[in-house]
């Protein structure tokens, strides 16, 4: 009982933590990103284990998690609020070359975070050559360039 | 929409339909707002000592006789230290007295000084240590693991002697 017990509690509150966080928090922007990762994962390891080694221990939690991911994922299919609560919504923060400014404060991305995904995606140099930026689900930035001569 | 830099707007494709739902977003930010304001809260009573060690939760309680420190909130399986001051009596030993059910909820990991014997009489669990001579005051350090959440009380006094009133020990262990 315990170890589902466990590893329901530690998925929720992850669940719950990395959508107050916002979507961008761990995205793997900075290496520090992915340490920040590293750390968490090490020190969520042992409560999600207990002091039970065993290897029926870890089927159990490993059973969980996956079983609440896909319990998750068919109630995502099913419901398309339960899919915005717990994935977000894509958000454009860049239309038709006009930055929306009051959405990039309130996500803290920036003109140079847009401008970094527009160069490593697309070799884009300036603002003016983008058309639409969009703050994807996963954290990423994706970027629809401007094709229009000029 | 400004018009100041688009002039070649009708060049150009229809606007990408994106997906998007700005008052989710309004509402996210909202709550996402308070759930850092609680997480802020939680940190600093963190901080204070509402989850374990810290000025809320540490307690001294007792007199010359018999005193005891520990800490108010503790952990599931984590370790805990309680740290006794007891006044030897006339046959040079320390009985502490703890109540059964109290002592039965914790795993003890280790006792200083090795005590001499344990009896269990009534309700209580007697440790017994054997003090030498001249001995004012003894020092007696137990570390446990608390095994079940929830709140955990009992009480601690010295086995035999009625004139000193038992110490009340109230804890509340987290999971």
């Amino acid at each position: 009982m315990e170890s589902v017990v466990r590893a329901v509690a530690v998925y929720l509150f992850l669940l719950l933590v990395f959508r107050l966080a916002g979507q961008r928090t761990l995205a793997q922007i900075t290496t520090f990103d992915l340490v920040l990762l590293l750390i968490i994962s090490e020190a969520i390891q042992q409560a999600l284990i207990g002091n039970d080694n065993s290897m029926i221990n870890a089927a159990l939690v490993v059973l969980t998690l996956a079983g609440l991911n896909v319990s998750l994922s068919i109630l995502k299919q099913r419901s398309k609020q339960a899919e915005k609560v717990l994935e977000d919504v894509p958000l454009v923060l860049v239309a038709e070359g006009r930055l929306l400014r009051d959405r990039m404060d309130k996500v803290r991305v920036d003109e140079d975070d847009i401008l970094e995904a527009a160069r490593s995606n697309h070799g884009l140099e300036r603002l003016d050559q983008i058309r639409y930026a969009v703050l994807e689900r996963s954290g990423d930035i994706s970027i629809i360039p401007d094709r229009s001569p000029g | 929409m400004p018009s100041r830099k688009q002039p070649a707007a009708s060049s150009k494709p229809p606007p990408a339909r994106i997906l998007e739902d700005l008052s989710f977003h309004r509402r996210l930010w909202a709550i996402q707002r308070i759930g850092w304001v609680v997480a802020l809260v939680v940190i600093a009573l963190a901080l204070a000592g509402l989850f374990g060690s810290g000025p809320l939760s540490s307690v001294r309680a007792g007199d010359a006789a018999l005193a005891i420190e520990y800490d108010r909130f503790v952990r599931r399986d984590a370790p805990t230290e309680f740290r006794i001051d007891a006044r030897p009596s006339a046959e040079n030993e320390v009985r502490i007295a703890f109540t059964r059910d109290y002592l039965h909820s914790l795993r003890i990991d280790s006792i200083l000084p090795y005590p001499q014997r344990v009896e269990t009489i009534a309700d209580d669990v007697l440790i017994v240590f054997r003090v030498g001579p001249q001995t004012p005051s003894v020092r007696i350090t137990i570390n446990a693991m608390p095994l079940h959440a929830g709140p955990l009380r009992g009480n601690v006094r010295i086995g035999g002697d009625a004139s000193v009133p038992p110490i009340p020990l109230n804890q509340f262990v987290w999971p």
